[in-house]
């Protein structure tokens, strides 16, 4: 998980404060509250023939990567005449603009109402091309195929996949209405996914990104619903005697951890993911268990456990065994996250009262603050592991953040009405 | 089943000051409220120790009345300290009082719900709800309640009867909320 931060330390550049980007028409803004240290400079060009788009694309490859944290967008809107590829940019221009890398093109129309879209990523440095892409659309696929450019720019250059072509699932309540929404990773493109009149909690997605599963409580108490996105439809997996709840997808998705009361204490148990016979994962734990996550290989499953008193994280080979208890520092250490690499979790720390985001190497043992609090929760990695999107309360209203995993890059995704939480990050290749 | 639970406003016997926090209730649901002036509510409010100063006091129950069981007892809410689980003496009087009652009606089934305030995981809280709702069933075990009459689940901190930011509006989170079921 520190790859990409010693491959930016190594890269260069200017800590340069970026301006809020607040897209206030949308239901979701994201604005970056803080920039990382060090950031690529970089110039998105408009596409030669853009303007025959039904909506903008190079805008969205640049609000993509600008909210990244990682980059720093040199302004290329103005530039005449719009360079189609390399042989038509005026390399030494650029580079003496202080831009390592531009994004050049051109959108050519196709028969049938549809576009070809040809990217090039250009090394300022060599005058070579670093990435040459083509696309055929349609016209309501422009902010998509913008997101799998950005993707790919943000592969090429930082040696990670990027996360802005996938999902997030979150819960808003406005007055006593609940409602889980999925929207596209920039906030675009909300859609409701179910609506209550009681608390919904603890959306998590399936591997394949292709249902959900989160706790309702829509009878009298909580149950775990797996719901499939494409059709809607819903299935009550897990409606046991007690409580229900604390969904957790094994890697493979044929699986579901859970929390049941039903033997009287918060237990952790494994069930098929289409519902079935729960069985009980620690036949002899001593008190409560809950918040079980996968690791990424599923040969763990990390949970919450006050076995030893307060709430403290640990982890069980998912074939059985003993538990080991990860966490020391501190009275309250909840809702672990393992990373995607394995080499560590998030979780939440209370600390002097204020609940914030930690991160914990398994390797080296450190223990590091992502966020300062004071009510920050229910922390979800991004796919590729280099954002953390978590729910916080600020005048009792939440909202959702995502802090990059070196803490240096603050980005704040706020609702324009009602107060959002719950935040899930949606795998990749959705 | 899908009922809808709603939380409808009681008044306590117990004239407290309306604190910050209950000001924030929505006084609007009058039209579905029921006053419970029972004195059994008051003593025990009366000496709840670091809870016991609540003035108004909310119950959960269902839309269609199915929670309003006639003749069942008015007390309804037992109320913890922070991060405790035991019934504090003050509130044995409750316990007794449902035991009771379920004895004398053997077809009435109830639900325990166990909440927390709205401090740290939701998750964790479920868990925490749940050992509060698990100590008023045993409590009801103990005095000869069988046990499929009573299902002991939990709210976390998702059903607040108050939304707050202090020490004496947590405390009326931190609760077990008695629901009647007639069947």
């Amino acid at each position: 998980m520190t790859r990409l931060l010693r491959s930016l330390l190594l890269t260069l550049l200017c800590p340069a404060f970026f301006g809020a980007v607040a897209q206030a028409a949308e239901p979701l803004s994201v604005e970056i509250v803080g920039a990382g240290a060090s950031q690529i400079p970089i110039a998105i060009a408009p596409l030669a023939s853009e303007p025959l788009l039904p909506e903008g694309l190079s805008d969205v490859v640049a609000a993509d990567l600008n909210r990244s944290g990682l980059f720093r967008l040199i302004d290329a809107s103005a530039i005449s005449p719009r360079p189609a590829d390399i042989a038509q940019l005026n390399v030494a221009e650029w580079r003496n603009r202080g831009t390592d890398a531009m994004l050049i093109g051109r959108v050519n129309p196709l028969p049938g109402g549809k576009w070809e879209i040809q990217v090039r990523l250009v090394d300022l440095a060599k005058g070579s091309q670093l990435l040459g892409l083509s696309y055929s659309i349609e016209g309501r696929q422009v902010r998509t195929t913008a997101h799998k450019i950005a993707d790919a720019v943000f592969e090429k250059l930082t040696g990670v996949p990027g996360v802005f072509s996938t999902r997030i699932a979150y819960v808003t309540r406005q007055a006593k209405r609940f409602e889980l929404l999925v929207a596209d990773a920039d906030g675009f493109n909300p859609k409701p996914v179910f609506t209550s009149a009681e608390p919904i909690i603890s959306p998590r997605w399936s591997p394949d990104g292709g249902r959900l599963a989160y706790v309702s409580f829509e009878r009298k108490k909580p149950v775990v619903v797996v719901q499939t996105l494409n059709n809607g439809q819903r299935q009550v997996v897990a409606d046991f005697r007690g409580s229900n709840s604390a969904p957790a997808w094994s890697p493979d998705g044929s699986r579901l951890a859970v929390t049941l009361t039903r033997d009287g204490s918060s237990q952790i148990y494994l069930m098929p993911a289409t519902g079935g016979v729960p069985e009980r994962l620690m036949k002899t734990s001593p008190a409560n268990d809950t918040e079980a996550m996968f690791s990424a290989d599923g040969k763990f499953i990390f949970f919450t456990s006050d076995r030893g008193g307060g709430p403290q994280v640990y982890r069980i080979a998912t074939n059985g065994g003993t538990a080991e208890r990860l966490t020391f520092e501190g009275d309250y250490n909840v809702s672990p996250r393992p990373t995607p690499d394995g080499r560590g979790f998030v979780f939440i720390q209370r600390y002097a009262g204020k609940f914030r985001v930690m991160v914990q190497d398994l390797v080296n043992r450190q223990v590091l603050p992502l966020t300062e609090g004071p009510a920050d929760e229910s922390p979800s990695f991004a796919p590729n592991g280099q954002l953390v999107l978590f729910g916080r309360l600020l005048g009792g209203r939440g909202e959702l953040s995502a802090v990059s995993i070196d803490g240096r890059t603050r980005q704040r995704l706020s609702l324009s009405a009602g107060d959002a939480r719950e935040p899930a990050w949606g795998p990749l290749g959705q | 089943m899908k009922h809808t639970i709603t939380n409808i406003l009681l008044l306590s016997a117990v004239a407290v000051a309306l604190g910050a926090c209950a000001s924030k209730k929505p006084a609007s649901q009058a039209t579905a409220s029921i006053e419970d002036r029972n004195a059994a509510a008051a003593s025990s409010q009366s000496d709840a120790g670091k809870a016991g100063k609540d003035d108004v006091v909310a119950r959960t129950m269902d839309d269609d009345g199915s929670g309003d069981v006639a003749g069942a007892p008015a007390a309804r809410q037992i109320f913890f300290d922070l991060d405790q689980y035991t019934i504090k003496a003050a509130y044995q009087p409750v316990v007794q009082a449902t035991a009771d009652f379920l004895k004398s009606r053997p077809k009435v089934k109830l639900i325990v719900q166990g909440n927390t305030d709205d401090r740290g995981s939701r998750e964790y809280n479920l868990s925490l709800g749940q050992k509060r709702a698990e100590a008023v069933r045993k409590a009801l075990g103990v005095l000869g309640v069988a046990d499929d009459r009573v299902e002991a689940v939990s709210f976390g901190e998702e059903k607040p009867m108050a939304e707050c930011a202090n020490e004496s509006c947590w405390s009326k989170n931190r609760r077990a909320d008695i629901v009647y079921q007639a069947r």
